[in-house]
């Protein structure tokens, strides 16, 4: 029994460590993303050198579940990449302002120049302020990095820091605008749209892509820790660090108050960090940078970690929502949809919606196809499809308007209480419901027009503004007694969309 | 003096409403670019609006204002 006992506790202490392990790294994720999100980019986590305009992230994520995510861990994963565009506007945005290269030299490798020393020197410069943070009263700090400069510092000062900066120093960035970004991801959907159509369509669940537009690299993190008293020359680093004296300070102790005793000082410490990394990991192939000190006293040491190859810490970027049929919405900046929960909604999108309507009815379409080969289930659908009819009503109940040729004005093409014409079973909804949709965006688009022609008034002016609104509004009331008696019958829709994937050649 | 003469375009269009091969059109202006955005800008058309439409040919517009515009038989 108490064999039995002390096993149950030894369990119960090796998964209390294992939980304490997993929340002390998951603070560390969050701490460094609160420093970088307090600068308006949206954090990288692990940093990697591998992120660039362009890149296209698929986000099956609802904007509230993203939120929620990103308050708790402070970053999110950018672990779906589906494309690697590369942006045409590069040229274009930095040319009259920095050498951006050109076909033969693309960016960003020519900028890139991996493990050179000139790497990332052309790019355009990025500062970031000077983080702050203090020691908590159990020991450590009140925020945990993921820099080695702090437990090397925290090291040489035995332990006994109180408080700390951290500063991202040597950042460039990059980017491209949004409009030319834009039109490259639209062009690259058209080409790949049996590849998005199945991420859109699903009413319950908007899927996204995520866009990079800009990102923010660091070559060099500063860490500097002060503490309370002095410390000796017992410390220990955890990887091979050589230790570089730039500005001598002097000491506490006034009989070492010289400079070569504090530069011998530093040579011994240098040989303790060498010697404490050959135990650690045996090779000089130690993660992260290079950590140098740039100065040091008794009661404070200030820590250069240098990357090798500078790393990407953060980016700027936009959501579009994937519609039916893969039909893209427009963009929104990332930072809104995580930060302010701003949705890339599609319903309110007038062209998106028209699509989703005419994909409505090419599904009844092979819906029907499918019936007249005998498919006994296409067979129900269709009967069940057919039923909707009343949906539509037998007269408009608002006027339909249009324009009849380039440039000719808006006019009422179907008068209210007029027939609906002959279409019959489903095709009669998709038939109503596109009108009205073509409708309202042809108003809509009168109405972003000073100068649009409306039949019935001689010029532009309040009179016409007050009748495209009156117009308007009617048009949308009427969609959206449609639209309420299609959502009722959901569970049919999803039928069809289900039954319509499983089905081949 | 003879019965005055009914001008030319009311004239045309007194036949237009008596005759069962009348024909309207509609024109649906876009910002399409390439064909593939065009032909879907149409299937839209084709899908929704202009699916309960007696369609007599369709047309695609590139100068001045593009799009695509349809004639029907009313």
């Amino acid at each position: 029994m108490r064999v039995i006992v002390w096993i149950l506790l030894a369990l119960a202490a090796s998964g209390c460590a294992r939980a304490m392990s997993d929340r002390e790294l998951q603070r560390v994720a969050r701490d460094w993303s609160m420093v970088i999100r307090a600068s308006q980019i949206l954090p990288v986590y692990p940093l990697t050198e591998d992120l660039q305009p362009g890149d296209i992230f698929l986000v099956q994520v609802t904007v509230d579940e993203q939120a929620k995510t990103y308050r708790e861990r402070g970053f999110l994963p950018l672990d779906n990449l589906i494309f690697r565009l590369d942006p045409r506007g590069y040229e274009t945005f930095y040319r009259r302002s920095f050498e951006a290269g050109d076909a033969e030299h693309p960016l960003p490798k020519h900028w890139l120049e991996p493990g050179k020393p000139a790497s990332w020197t052309l790019a355009p410069n990025a500062s970031f302020p000077t983080y702050a943070f203090s020691a908590r009263r159990g020991g450590g700090f009140n925020v945990a990095l993921p820099v080695q400069g702090i437990p090397v510092g925290l090291s040489l000062l035995g332990g006994d820091a109180t408080q700390g900066t951290i500063t991202i120093a040597e950042a460039r960035t990059y980017g491209v605008d949004t409009i030319s970004l834009y039109d490259d991801v639209r062009q690259w959907a058209e080409n790949n749209r049996p590849f998005l159509q199945n991420y859109g369509g699903d009413p319950q669940r908007t899927n996204y892509l995520r866009v990079i537009s800009r990102v923010y690299i660091t070559g060099r993190i500063n860490v500097s820790l002060q503490g309370s008293k002095s410390s000796g020359g017992t410390a220990s680093g955890g990887a091979d660090k050589p230790v570089d004296l730039v500005v001598p300070n002097a000491g506490a102790d006034p009989q070492k108050n010289t400079l070569e005793a504090y530069t011998s000082n530093i040579d011994k410490l240098n040989a303790m960090i060498s010697k404490a990394l050959e135990r650690a990991s045996g090779s000089n192939l130690a993660p992260g940078g290079t950590v140098k000190i740039v100065s040091a006293s008794s009661g404070s040491i200030s820590l250069a970690e240098d990357f090798a190859r500078p790393l990407v810490i953060g980016y700027l970027g936009f959501d579009m929502a994937i519609g039916p049929g893969g039909v893209l919405g427009p963009p929104m900046p990332t930072h809104a949809v995580l930060e302010h929960g701003v949705s890339p909604a599609l319903r309110n999108d007038v062209a998106v919606r028209l699509s989703s309507n005419a994909t409505l009815g090419l599904d009844y379409g092979t819906l029907k196809a499918l019936d007249n080969k005998g498919d006994t289930t296409a067979k129900q659908l269709v009967t069940e499809f057919d039923a909707l009819e009343a949906l539509a009503p037998a007269t408009y109940p608002c006027n339909i308007l249009s324009v009849r040729t380039p440039g000719g004005p808006l006019m009422v093409i179907r008068a209210v209480g007029s027939p609906l014409g002959t279409a019959a079973g489903f095709d009669r909804v998709t038939f109503y419901r596109g009108q009205l949709l073509a409708s309202i965006r042809a108003i809509k688009r009168a109405q972003g027009n000073p100068a649009a022609a409306v039949t019935g008034f001689t010029t532009p002016g309040p009179d016409a503004e007050v009748y495209l609104r009156e117009q308007l509004k009617a048009n949308e009331v009427a969609l959206s007694e449609v639209d309420a008696g299609l959502e009722k019958h959901s569970a049919l829709l999803t039928r069809m969309r289900t039954f319509l994937a499983g089905v081949e050649g | 003096m003879g019965k005055p003469k009914k001008a030319p375009v009311e004239a045309a269009v007194t036949a237009a409403a008596a005759s069962p091969l009348a024909e309207e059109s509609l024109f649906e202006p876009d910002q399409e670019t390439g064909n593939a955005g065009k032909n879907r800008a149409l299937v839209i058309l084709l899908g929704g609006p202009w699916n309960g439409l007696a369609i007599v040919r369709v047309e695609r517009i590139e100068i001045g204002d593009s799009g695509w515009r349809v004639v029907y038989r009313e």
